[in-house]
Protein backbone atom coordinates (compact mmCIF):
# COMPACT_ATOMS: atom_id res chain seq x y z
CA UNK A 1 0.00 0.00 0.00
CA UNK A 2 1.90 2.82 -1.42
CA UNK A 3 0.95 6.43 -0.35
CA UNK A 4 1.89 9.54 -2.73
CA UNK A 5 1.98 12.84 -0.86
CA UNK A 6 2.48 15.79 -3.12
CA UNK A 7 3.89 19.16 -1.77
CA UNK A 8 5.39 21.86 -3.63
CA UNK A 9 8.54 23.80 -2.82
CA UNK A 10 7.21 25.91 0.55
CA UNK A 11 4.89 23.37 1.87
CA UNK A 12 6.08 21.37 4.66
CA UNK A 13 4.83 17.50 3.97
CA UNK A 14 4.98 16.40 7.84
CA UNK A 15 1.34 16.98 8.70
CA UNK A 16 0.09 15.06 5.32
CA UNK A 17 2.66 11.81 5.73
CA UNK A 18 1.32 12.18 9.36
CA UNK A 19 -2.23 11.59 8.34
CA UNK A 20 -1.74 8.50 6.43
CA UNK A 21 1.01 7.22 8.07
CA UNK A 22 -1.32 4.29 10.11
CA UNK A 23 -3.17 3.35 6.23
CA UNK A 24 0.12 3.40 4.26
CA UNK A 25 2.92 0.58 4.29
CA UNK A 26 5.15 3.16 1.95
CA UNK A 27 5.27 7.08 1.70
CA UNK A 28 6.36 8.41 -1.14
CA UNK A 29 6.91 12.49 -1.42
CA UNK A 30 6.45 13.72 -4.85
CA UNK A 31 7.57 17.59 -4.76
CA UNK A 32 5.77 19.25 -7.53
CA UNK A 33 7.99 21.36 -10.10
CA UNK A 34 9.44 24.56 -9.93
CA UNK A 35 12.49 25.87 -11.02
CA UNK A 36 13.91 26.39 -7.24
CA UNK A 37 15.33 23.72 -5.10
CA UNK A 38 13.61 20.30 -4.49
CA UNK A 39 14.69 19.79 -1.34
CA UNK A 40 12.30 18.48 1.27
CA UNK A 41 12.42 17.77 4.75
CA UNK A 42 10.37 14.80 5.69
CA UNK A 43 11.07 11.20 7.48
CA UNK A 44 9.21 9.42 4.17
CA UNK A 45 10.23 6.10 2.37
CA UNK A 46 11.47 7.80 -0.78
CA UNK A 47 11.61 11.50 -1.95
CA UNK A 48 11.02 12.47 -5.56
CA UNK A 49 10.36 15.56 -8.03
CA UNK A 50 8.94 16.06 -10.92
CA UNK A 51 9.28 19.26 -12.60
CA UNK A 52 8.66 20.04 -16.43
CA UNK A 53 7.01 22.87 -18.57
CA UNK A 54 3.50 24.82 -18.01
CA UNK A 55 3.70 22.76 -14.78
CA UNK A 56 1.54 26.07 -13.47
CA UNK A 57 -1.03 24.63 -15.52
CA UNK A 58 -3.48 22.44 -13.57
CA UNK A 59 -4.08 19.82 -15.95
CA UNK A 60 -0.31 19.43 -16.92
CA UNK A 61 0.49 19.13 -12.85
CA UNK A 62 -2.42 16.42 -12.67
CA UNK A 63 -0.91 14.39 -15.71
CA UNK A 64 2.40 14.33 -14.22
CA UNK A 65 0.98 13.48 -11.01
CA UNK A 66 -0.95 10.91 -12.11
CA UNK A 67 1.45 9.30 -14.05
CA UNK A 68 3.80 9.07 -11.06
CA UNK A 69 0.88 7.35 -8.81
CA UNK A 70 1.07 4.77 -11.40
CA UNK A 71 4.68 4.33 -11.28
CA UNK A 72 4.52 4.17 -7.88
CA UNK A 73 1.57 1.80 -7.58
CA UNK A 74 0.20 4.19 -5.38
CA UNK A 75 -3.23 3.78 -3.98
CA UNK A 76 -3.46 6.89 -2.01
CA UNK A 77 -2.84 9.95 -3.11
CA UNK A 78 -2.31 13.07 -0.82
CA UNK A 79 -2.65 16.55 -2.00
CA UNK A 80 -2.53 19.73 -0.06
CA UNK A 81 -5.17 21.77 0.43
CA UNK A 82 -4.21 24.65 -1.04
CA UNK A 83 -5.77 27.01 -4.17
CA UNK A 84 -2.81 25.76 -6.59
CA UNK A 85 -3.89 22.07 -5.28
CA UNK A 86 -7.56 22.74 -5.18
CA UNK A 87 -7.64 23.02 -9.08
CA UNK A 88 -5.66 19.86 -9.60
CA UNK A 89 -7.39 17.71 -7.13
CA UNK A 90 -10.86 17.27 -8.75
CA UNK A 91 -8.56 16.48 -12.60
CA UNK A 92 -5.92 14.10 -10.49
CA UNK A 93 -9.34 12.55 -9.31
CA UNK A 94 -10.50 12.18 -12.79
CA UNK A 95 -7.02 10.77 -14.39
CA UNK A 96 -7.53 8.05 -11.68
CA UNK A 97 -10.63 7.51 -11.41
CA UNK A 98 -10.51 7.94 -7.68
CA UNK A 99 -12.68 7.77 -4.90
CA UNK A 100 -11.86 11.59 -3.81
CA UNK A 101 -12.47 13.46 -0.14
CA UNK A 102 -11.61 16.76 0.53
CA UNK A 103 -10.07 18.26 4.15
CA UNK A 104 -10.02 15.32 5.48
CA UNK A 105 -9.66 15.32 9.45
CA UNK A 106 -8.62 11.40 9.52
CA UNK A 107 -8.12 8.33 7.47
CA UNK A 108 -7.86 4.51 8.70
CA UNK A 109 -8.26 1.05 6.72
CA UNK A 110 -11.04 -0.75 8.25
CA UNK A 111 -10.85 -4.57 6.51
CA UNK A 112 -8.34 -2.97 4.03
CA UNK A 113 -11.29 -0.55 3.28
CA UNK A 114 -10.25 3.42 3.49
CA UNK A 115 -12.25 5.35 5.41
CA UNK A 116 -12.09 8.93 5.79
CA UNK A 117 -13.99 11.58 8.41
CA UNK A 118 -14.71 15.09 6.78
CA UNK A 119 -16.86 18.33 8.41
CA UNK A 120 -19.93 18.52 6.78
CA UNK A 121 -22.89 21.05 6.53
CA UNK A 122 -21.05 24.12 7.70
CA UNK A 123 -19.10 22.32 10.71
CA UNK A 124 -21.47 20.87 12.77
CA UNK A 125 -21.55 17.52 11.69
CA UNK A 126 -18.37 14.81 11.07
CA UNK A 127 -19.26 12.52 8.08
CA UNK A 128 -17.47 9.24 8.04
CA UNK A 129 -17.04 7.85 4.44
CA UNK A 130 -16.04 4.56 2.86
CA UNK A 131 -13.75 5.52 -0.45
CA UNK A 132 -15.04 2.66 -2.68
CA UNK A 133 -12.01 2.69 -5.87
CA UNK A 134 -9.53 1.11 -5.83
CA UNK A 135 -7.54 4.29 -5.88
CA UNK A 136 -7.64 7.17 -3.29
CA UNK A 137 -6.93 10.89 -3.83
CA UNK A 138 -7.55 13.11 -0.69
CA UNK A 139 -6.72 16.57 0.58
CA UNK A 140 -5.68 17.98 4.12
CA UNK A 141 -4.19 21.48 5.16
CA UNK A 142 -0.56 21.59 5.64
CA UNK A 143 2.04 24.37 7.09
CA UNK A 144 4.46 26.13 4.90
CA UNK A 145 8.41 25.31 5.36
CA UNK A 146 11.96 26.74 4.54
CA UNK A 147 12.51 26.53 0.94
CA UNK A 148 15.85 24.35 0.77
CA UNK A 149 16.84 22.14 3.24
CA UNK A 150 16.52 18.79 4.13
CA UNK A 151 17.05 15.82 1.44
CA UNK A 152 17.40 16.64 -2.46
CA UNK A 153 15.12 14.73 -4.01
CA UNK A 154 15.25 12.05 -7.08
CA UNK A 155 14.60 13.68 -10.31
CA UNK A 156 11.47 11.37 -12.19
CA UNK A 157 10.74 11.97 -16.05
CA UNK A 158 7.01 11.75 -17.31
CA UNK A 159 6.29 11.44 -20.38
CA UNK A 160 2.54 12.70 -20.38
CA UNK A 161 1.74 16.14 -21.86
CA UNK A 162 -1.30 17.79 -21.88
CA UNK A 163 -1.58 20.99 -24.05
CA UNK A 164 -4.88 22.17 -22.62
CA UNK A 165 -6.41 25.73 -24.59
CA UNK A 166 -5.59 27.81 -21.89
CA UNK A 167 -2.21 30.26 -20.75
CA UNK A 168 -1.54 32.34 -18.12
CA UNK A 169 -0.86 35.80 -19.26
CA UNK A 170 -0.09 38.02 -16.32
CA UNK A 171 0.83 36.63 -13.24
CA UNK A 172 1.58 39.35 -10.07
CA UNK A 173 2.77 38.70 -7.06
CA UNK A 174 0.59 39.49 -3.86
CA UNK A 175 1.95 41.28 -1.27
CA UNK A 176 0.32 39.69 2.24
CA UNK A 177 -0.66 43.19 4.34
CA UNK A 178 -0.31 41.44 7.86
CA UNK A 179 1.11 38.29 9.24
CA UNK A 180 -1.82 36.23 10.10
CA UNK A 181 0.00 33.08 8.99
CA UNK A 182 2.52 33.25 11.53
CA UNK A 183 0.36 35.79 14.04
CA UNK A 184 1.06 34.66 17.73
CA UNK A 185 -2.19 35.74 18.24
CA UNK A 186 -5.35 36.48 16.02
CA UNK A 187 -8.47 38.41 16.86
CA UNK A 188 -10.93 37.39 14.34
CA UNK A 189 -14.17 38.71 13.25
CA UNK A 190 -17.63 37.73 11.67
CA UNK A 191 -21.28 38.93 10.23
CA UNK A 192 -22.33 39.63 13.93
CA UNK A 193 -20.09 42.67 13.47
CA UNK A 194 -23.08 44.94 12.13
CA UNK A 195 -21.29 47.85 10.01
CA UNK A 196 -18.21 48.83 8.67
CA UNK A 197 -17.46 51.85 11.49
CA UNK A 198 -17.64 48.81 13.86
CA UNK A 199 -14.48 47.33 13.07
CA UNK A 200 -12.91 50.00 14.83
CA UNK A 201 -13.79 48.25 17.82
CA UNK A 202 -12.24 44.87 16.74
CA UNK A 203 -9.09 47.10 15.73
CA UNK A 204 -9.17 48.20 19.27
CA UNK A 205 -9.09 44.43 21.32
CA UNK A 206 -6.35 43.58 18.31
CA UNK A 207 -4.03 46.56 19.48
CA UNK A 208 -4.38 45.72 23.19
CA UNK A 209 -3.92 41.94 22.29
CA UNK A 210 -0.59 42.41 20.21
CA UNK A 211 -2.91 40.61 17.95
CA UNK A 212 -3.05 40.45 14.05
CA UNK A 213 -7.20 41.28 12.61
CA UNK A 214 -8.44 38.14 10.68
CA UNK A 215 -12.20 37.72 9.70
CA UNK A 216 -14.64 35.15 8.71
CA UNK A 217 -15.75 34.84 4.81
CA UNK A 218 -18.82 37.03 4.50
CA UNK A 219 -16.61 40.04 5.69
CA UNK A 220 -14.54 39.46 2.46
CA UNK A 221 -16.91 38.15 0.00
CA UNK A 222 -20.33 39.36 1.01
CA UNK A 223 -19.24 42.87 2.90
CA UNK A 224 -15.91 43.38 0.87
CA UNK A 225 -14.72 44.91 4.44
CA UNK A 226 -11.29 43.39 4.29
CA UNK A 227 -9.04 42.42 1.64
CA UNK A 228 -8.67 38.45 1.04
CA UNK A 229 -5.16 37.77 3.16
CA UNK A 230 -7.82 38.62 6.47
CA UNK A 231 -9.75 36.00 5.89
CA UNK A 232 -8.82 32.64 8.06
CA UNK A 233 -10.22 29.11 6.42
CA UNK A 234 -10.51 27.00 3.23
CA UNK A 235 -10.09 29.84 0.68
CA UNK A 236 -8.05 32.25 3.02
CA UNK A 237 -5.72 31.32 5.50
CA UNK A 238 -4.80 28.66 8.06
CA UNK A 239 -3.83 29.77 11.08
CA UNK A 240 -2.27 28.46 14.37
CA UNK A 241 -1.91 31.25 16.77
CA UNK A 242 -1.81 30.52 20.58
CA UNK A 243 -4.88 32.87 21.09
CA UNK A 244 -7.61 33.17 18.74
CA UNK A 245 -10.07 35.42 19.61
CA UNK A 246 -13.60 34.60 17.40
CA UNK A 247 -16.05 37.50 17.34
CA UNK A 248 -19.51 37.65 15.29
CA UNK A 249 -18.61 34.09 13.96
CA UNK A 250 -20.79 31.23 13.51
CA UNK A 251 -18.26 28.74 12.74
CA UNK A 252 -18.79 27.99 9.05
CA UNK A 253 -16.53 24.63 7.92
CA UNK A 254 -14.53 27.12 5.75
CA UNK A 255 -13.79 28.94 8.62
CA UNK A 256 -13.30 25.99 10.96
CA UNK A 257 -10.82 24.04 9.02
CA UNK A 258 -8.76 27.39 8.81
CA UNK A 259 -8.33 28.11 13.18
CA UNK A 260 -9.21 24.37 14.50
CA UNK A 261 -5.48 24.09 15.34
CA UNK A 262 -4.67 27.49 17.12
CA UNK A 263 -3.98 26.57 21.20
CA UNK A 264 -6.49 28.78 23.17
CA UNK A 265 -9.83 29.60 20.87
CA UNK A 266 -12.14 32.01 22.54
CA UNK A 267 -15.87 32.46 21.02
CA UNK A 268 -18.05 35.22 21.65
CA UNK A 269 -21.19 34.91 20.02
CA UNK A 270 -25.09 36.00 20.89
CA UNK A 271 -26.39 32.31 19.55
CA UNK A 272 -25.52 29.64 22.00
CA UNK A 273 -26.08 27.19 19.19
CA UNK A 274 -23.23 28.77 17.02
CA UNK A 275 -20.88 25.78 15.78
CA UNK A 276 -17.90 28.54 16.97
CA UNK A 277 -18.53 27.19 20.41
CA UNK A 278 -18.09 23.42 19.52
CA UNK A 279 -14.21 24.26 18.76
CA UNK A 280 -13.65 26.93 21.82
CA UNK A 281 -12.18 26.15 24.78
CA UNK A 282 -13.81 29.20 26.30
CA UNK A 283 -17.37 30.41 25.14
CA UNK A 284 -18.91 33.79 26.10
CA UNK A 285 -22.78 33.73 25.35
CA UNK A 286 -23.26 37.23 24.84
CA UNK A 287 -23.98 40.15 22.79
CA UNK A 288 -20.91 41.39 21.09
CA UNK A 289 -21.24 44.77 21.83
CA UNK A 290 -21.71 44.79 25.20
CA UNK A 291 -18.89 41.97 25.78
CA UNK A 292 -16.30 43.30 23.75
CA UNK A 293 -16.25 47.09 25.28
CA UNK A 294 -15.74 45.64 28.62
CA UNK A 295 -13.33 43.26 26.92
CA UNK A 296 -11.35 46.30 25.95
CA UNK A 297 -11.54 47.82 28.66
CA UNK A 298 -10.46 45.46 31.08
CA UNK A 299 -7.41 44.85 29.11
CA UNK A 300 -6.59 48.62 28.83
CA UNK A 301 -7.27 48.55 32.05
CA UNK A 302 -4.42 45.49 32.58
CA UNK A 303 -2.13 47.33 30.80
CA UNK A 304 -1.71 49.92 33.09
CA UNK B 1 -22.79 31.35 -27.56
CA UNK B 2 -24.17 28.70 -25.26
CA UNK B 3 -23.47 28.27 -21.86
CA UNK B 4 -24.26 25.68 -19.14
CA UNK B 5 -24.75 26.57 -15.71
CA UNK B 6 -24.80 24.13 -12.37
CA UNK B 7 -27.18 25.23 -9.93
CA UNK B 8 -26.95 23.08 -6.42
CA UNK B 9 -30.06 22.77 -4.32
CA UNK B 10 -28.68 22.46 -0.99
CA UNK B 11 -29.85 22.75 2.80
CA UNK B 12 -29.35 25.87 4.56
CA UNK B 13 -26.35 24.93 6.22
CA UNK B 14 -26.78 27.62 9.74
CA UNK B 15 -30.11 26.02 10.24
CA UNK B 16 -28.88 22.25 10.52
CA UNK B 17 -29.42 20.64 13.84
CA UNK B 18 -28.84 17.45 15.51
CA UNK B 19 -31.46 15.88 17.92
CA UNK B 20 -30.56 15.17 21.48
CA UNK B 21 -29.72 11.30 20.67
CA UNK B 22 -27.39 12.69 17.59
CA UNK B 23 -29.60 12.02 14.83
CA UNK B 24 -29.26 14.65 12.23
CA UNK B 25 -31.95 17.05 11.39
CA UNK B 26 -31.14 18.06 8.04
CA UNK B 27 -34.74 17.73 6.70
CA UNK B 28 -35.85 20.16 8.79
CA UNK B 29 -33.50 23.02 7.35
CA UNK B 30 -34.90 25.50 4.94
CA UNK B 31 -33.31 24.60 1.41
CA UNK B 32 -31.91 27.58 -1.19
CA UNK B 33 -29.64 27.74 -4.20
CA UNK B 34 -26.70 27.21 -3.34
CA UNK B 35 -25.14 30.76 -2.83
CA UNK B 36 -21.73 30.73 -4.96
CA UNK B 37 -24.04 29.37 -7.82
CA UNK B 38 -26.06 32.70 -7.40
CA UNK B 39 -22.45 34.67 -9.07
CA UNK B 40 -22.35 31.46 -11.58
CA UNK B 41 -25.66 32.55 -12.81
CA UNK B 42 -25.02 36.23 -12.83
CA UNK B 43 -22.35 36.02 -14.68
CA UNK B 44 -24.42 33.80 -17.26
CA UNK B 45 -27.00 36.69 -17.00
CA UNK B 46 -24.93 39.18 -17.70
CA UNK B 47 -23.18 37.43 -20.88
CA UNK B 48 -26.66 36.46 -21.65
CA UNK B 49 -28.02 39.99 -21.94
CA UNK B 50 -24.33 41.73 -23.58
CA UNK B 51 -23.75 38.39 -25.88
CA UNK B 52 -27.04 37.23 -26.48
CA UNK B 53 -26.12 33.91 -24.81
CA UNK B 54 -28.62 30.89 -24.60
CA UNK B 55 -28.33 29.63 -20.76
CA UNK B 56 -29.14 26.03 -19.69
CA UNK B 57 -29.40 25.57 -16.21
CA UNK B 58 -28.19 21.87 -15.08
CA UNK B 59 -28.67 20.49 -11.49
CA UNK B 60 -28.62 16.99 -10.20
CA UNK B 61 -31.17 16.57 -6.97
CA UNK B 62 -34.09 15.40 -5.41
CA UNK B 63 -37.59 16.42 -6.92
CA UNK B 64 -37.93 19.48 -4.45
CA UNK B 65 -35.17 20.91 -6.56
CA UNK B 66 -37.37 21.88 -9.16
CA UNK B 67 -38.39 24.91 -6.56
CA UNK B 68 -34.71 25.98 -6.53
CA UNK B 69 -34.39 25.53 -10.43
CA UNK B 70 -37.30 28.09 -10.88
CA UNK B 71 -35.87 30.59 -8.36
CA UNK B 72 -32.30 29.89 -10.68
CA UNK B 73 -34.35 30.59 -13.95
CA UNK B 74 -35.41 33.72 -13.13
CA UNK B 75 -31.86 35.52 -12.77
CA UNK B 76 -32.05 35.27 -16.15
CA UNK B 77 -31.54 31.75 -17.83
CA UNK B 78 -33.27 30.32 -20.89
CA UNK B 79 -34.31 26.78 -19.22
CA UNK B 80 -33.60 24.76 -16.60
CA UNK B 81 -33.93 20.49 -16.39
CA UNK B 82 -32.93 18.36 -12.85
CA UNK B 83 -31.80 14.84 -13.03
CA UNK B 84 -33.44 13.70 -10.00
CA UNK B 85 -34.20 9.99 -8.86
CA UNK B 86 -34.48 8.02 -5.69
CA UNK B 87 -30.36 8.09 -5.95
CA UNK B 88 -30.40 11.72 -5.10
CA UNK B 89 -30.21 11.86 -1.22
CA UNK B 90 -26.78 9.66 -1.33
CA UNK B 91 -25.32 10.90 -4.21
CA UNK B 92 -21.20 11.89 -3.92
CA UNK B 93 -19.74 14.43 -6.29
CA UNK B 94 -18.24 11.93 -8.85
CA UNK B 95 -21.58 10.31 -9.27
CA UNK B 96 -22.99 14.55 -9.52
CA UNK B 97 -20.35 15.40 -12.48
CA UNK B 98 -21.01 12.22 -13.93
CA UNK B 99 -24.56 12.32 -14.51
CA UNK B 100 -24.26 16.45 -15.16
CA UNK B 101 -21.43 15.64 -17.92
CA UNK B 102 -23.96 13.49 -19.15
CA UNK B 103 -26.82 16.12 -19.22
CA UNK B 104 -24.28 18.43 -20.76
CA UNK B 105 -23.44 16.33 -23.19
CA UNK B 106 -27.23 15.25 -24.27
CA UNK B 107 -28.31 19.37 -23.85
CA UNK B 108 -25.09 20.53 -25.62
CA UNK B 109 -22.78 21.41 -27.26
CA UNK B 110 -22.00 24.29 -24.80
CA UNK B 111 -19.04 26.86 -25.24
CA UNK B 112 -18.84 27.66 -22.10
CA UNK B 113 -19.69 25.73 -18.65
CA UNK B 114 -19.83 27.58 -15.51
CA UNK B 115 -20.24 26.73 -11.66
CA UNK B 116 -19.53 27.94 -8.00
CA UNK B 117 -16.56 27.09 -6.67
CA UNK B 118 -18.06 25.31 -4.14
CA UNK B 119 -21.17 24.14 -2.40
CA UNK B 120 -22.05 25.45 0.76
CA UNK B 121 -22.74 21.77 2.39
CA UNK B 122 -20.85 19.17 1.23
CA UNK B 123 -17.60 21.66 0.43
CA UNK B 124 -15.61 19.73 -1.27
CA UNK B 125 -14.99 21.36 -4.29
CA UNK B 126 -14.84 18.48 -6.66
CA UNK B 127 -17.67 18.97 -8.85
CA UNK B 128 -16.54 21.67 -11.46
CA UNK B 129 -13.32 20.24 -12.01
CA UNK B 130 -14.55 16.74 -12.39
CA UNK B 131 -17.07 18.30 -14.81
CA UNK B 132 -14.86 19.90 -17.17
CA UNK B 133 -12.46 16.78 -16.80
CA UNK B 134 -15.48 14.52 -18.37
CA UNK B 135 -16.31 16.80 -20.98
CA UNK B 136 -12.55 17.44 -21.64
CA UNK B 137 -12.51 20.92 -21.42
CA UNK B 138 -9.68 23.46 -20.27
CA UNK B 139 -10.88 24.36 -16.25
CA UNK B 140 -10.14 27.02 -13.98
CA UNK B 141 -10.99 27.32 -10.85
CA UNK B 142 -11.40 30.65 -8.32
CA UNK B 143 -12.08 33.08 -11.09
CA UNK B 144 -12.67 36.42 -9.56
CA UNK B 145 -13.27 38.25 -12.86
CA UNK B 146 -14.43 37.09 -16.15
CA UNK B 147 -14.87 38.38 -19.51
CA UNK B 148 -15.62 36.77 -22.89
CA UNK B 149 -14.70 37.87 -26.52
CA UNK B 150 -15.51 35.83 -29.08
CA UNK B 151 -14.24 32.26 -28.42
CA UNK B 152 -11.57 33.20 -25.47
CA UNK B 153 -12.02 33.99 -22.15
CA UNK B 154 -10.24 36.15 -19.92
CA UNK B 155 -9.93 35.43 -16.39
CA UNK B 156 -8.38 36.05 -13.28
CA UNK B 157 -8.31 34.58 -10.16
CA UNK B 158 -5.79 34.50 -7.33
CA UNK B 159 -3.65 31.70 -5.77
CA UNK B 160 -1.62 30.98 -3.03
CA UNK B 161 1.05 33.75 -3.32
CA UNK B 162 -0.02 35.79 -6.39
CA UNK B 163 -2.76 37.06 -8.77
CA UNK B 164 -3.30 35.61 -12.39
CA UNK B 165 -4.82 35.95 -15.38
CA UNK B 166 -5.71 33.23 -17.75
CA UNK B 167 -6.42 33.50 -21.48
CA UNK B 168 -9.15 30.42 -21.76
CA UNK B 169 -9.95 29.40 -25.37
CA UNK B 170 -13.82 27.91 -25.62
CA UNK B 171 -15.01 25.89 -25.12
CA UNK B 172 -14.30 26.28 -21.26
CA UNK B 173 -15.37 24.62 -17.81
CA UNK B 174 -14.93 27.88 -14.80
CA UNK B 175 -15.72 28.21 -11.24
CA UNK B 176 -16.29 31.35 -10.21
CA UNK B 177 -15.60 32.71 -6.02
CA UNK B 178 -18.71 35.01 -4.62
CA UNK B 179 -16.00 37.82 -5.71
CA UNK B 180 -16.80 37.19 -9.63
CA UNK B 181 -19.79 39.77 -9.30
CA UNK B 182 -22.62 40.91 -7.49
CA UNK B 183 -25.78 38.56 -8.41
CA UNK B 184 -28.51 40.37 -8.75
CA UNK B 185 -32.00 40.69 -6.67
CA UNK B 186 -34.43 38.27 -7.73
CA UNK B 187 -38.29 39.70 -6.35
CA UNK B 188 -40.54 36.87 -5.48
CA UNK B 189 -42.86 38.05 -8.23
CA UNK B 190 -39.97 37.26 -11.02
CA UNK B 191 -39.78 33.94 -9.38
CA UNK B 192 -43.33 33.55 -9.78
CA UNK B 193 -43.39 34.62 -13.00
CA UNK B 194 -41.08 31.58 -14.16
CA UNK B 195 -43.12 28.93 -15.85
CA UNK B 196 -42.72 25.78 -14.98
CA UNK B 197 -42.61 24.59 -18.48
CA UNK B 198 -39.04 25.77 -18.50
CA UNK B 199 -38.08 23.45 -15.91
CA UNK B 200 -38.20 19.62 -16.82
CA UNK B 201 -37.03 16.68 -14.62
CA UNK B 202 -35.56 13.75 -16.21
CA UNK B 203 -33.76 10.70 -14.38
CA UNK B 204 -30.45 9.21 -14.77
CA UNK B 205 -31.71 6.89 -17.68
CA UNK B 206 -32.75 9.49 -20.01
CA UNK B 207 -29.20 10.78 -20.07
CA UNK B 208 -27.96 7.76 -20.28
CA UNK B 209 -26.66 7.11 -17.03
CA UNK B 210 -27.25 3.79 -15.57
CA UNK B 211 -29.26 4.01 -12.03
CA UNK B 212 -27.42 0.86 -10.45
CA UNK B 213 -23.78 2.93 -10.88
CA UNK B 214 -26.01 5.08 -8.45
CA UNK B 215 -26.85 3.18 -5.28
CA UNK B 216 -24.88 3.50 -2.08
CA UNK B 217 -22.32 0.21 -3.03
CA UNK B 218 -21.80 1.24 -6.62
CA UNK B 219 -20.20 4.94 -5.33
CA UNK B 220 -17.35 6.34 -5.85
CA UNK B 221 -17.35 7.69 -2.26
CA UNK B 222 -20.04 6.51 0.33
CA UNK B 223 -21.39 8.09 3.69
CA UNK B 224 -21.18 5.74 6.35
CA UNK B 225 -22.54 7.90 9.35
CA UNK B 226 -23.08 11.84 10.42
CA UNK B 227 -22.14 12.61 13.63
CA UNK B 228 -22.01 16.02 15.50
CA UNK B 229 -18.65 17.78 15.73
CA UNK B 230 -17.22 17.93 18.69
CA UNK B 231 -13.85 18.84 19.32
CA UNK B 232 -11.43 17.63 22.21
CA UNK B 233 -11.61 20.93 23.05
CA UNK B 234 -13.12 22.06 27.32
CA UNK B 235 -15.86 24.57 25.49
CA UNK B 236 -16.34 25.90 28.87
CA UNK B 237 -19.16 27.83 28.83
CA UNK B 238 -18.13 31.40 30.93
CA UNK B 239 -21.70 32.54 33.30
CA UNK B 240 -22.82 35.56 34.61
CA UNK B 241 -23.36 38.96 33.53
CA UNK B 242 -21.01 40.61 30.39
CA UNK B 243 -18.76 42.12 33.33
CA UNK B 244 -18.30 39.08 35.34
CA UNK B 245 -17.95 36.61 32.05
CA UNK B 246 -15.46 39.60 30.73
CA UNK B 247 -13.30 39.46 33.83
CA UNK B 248 -13.62 35.35 34.45
CA UNK B 249 -12.08 35.55 30.62
CA UNK B 250 -9.29 38.18 31.27
CA UNK B 251 -7.98 35.94 34.28
CA UNK B 252 -8.02 32.78 32.45
CA UNK B 253 -6.42 33.88 29.75
CA UNK B 254 -4.00 35.35 31.94
CA UNK B 255 -3.53 32.19 33.69
CA UNK B 256 -2.82 30.66 30.28
CA UNK B 257 -0.45 32.14 29.41
CA UNK B 258 -1.77 33.53 25.84
CA UNK B 259 -2.11 37.23 26.81
CA UNK B 260 1.55 39.42 25.89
Amino acid sequence: MTTLVVVEPGLDPSSLTELVREASQRVVVLLLGGSGPTDVESDADAILAVVGESMELAEVAADAISEVARGQDATLVVLPATARFREIFPLLAYRLHAASVSDVLALRRVDGQLEAERLLYGGVAVATVALQRPVAVVTAPVARSEVGRGTPAEMVEVSTCSRPAKEVVSRRPVERQNALPTAERLVSFGRGVRSRDDVALIDELAKLLSAEVGCSRPIVEDMRWLTVDHQVGLTGTTVTPSLYVAIGISGQIQHLVGMRDSKVIVAINSNPAAPIFSVADIGIVGDLYEVVPRLIDALAAKSR
Amino acid sequence: MRIFVTVKHVPDTTEVRFDAGGGLLVHQAPTKINDYDRNALEAAAQLRESAGAEVVIGCVGPPEAAKTLKEAVAYGADRAVLVSGSWAETLDSDGAAQLLAALARSEGPFDLVLSGDVSEDGYDGLVPGLLGAALDLPFVRGVRALSVDGLVAEVTRVGDDAEETLRVSLPASLSVTRLVNVPRVVTTMQVMKVPMSRIRTVGAGDVGVEEATLVPDALAVRTLGVRPATQARSNEMLEGDADAMVADLVSRLDALGVLS
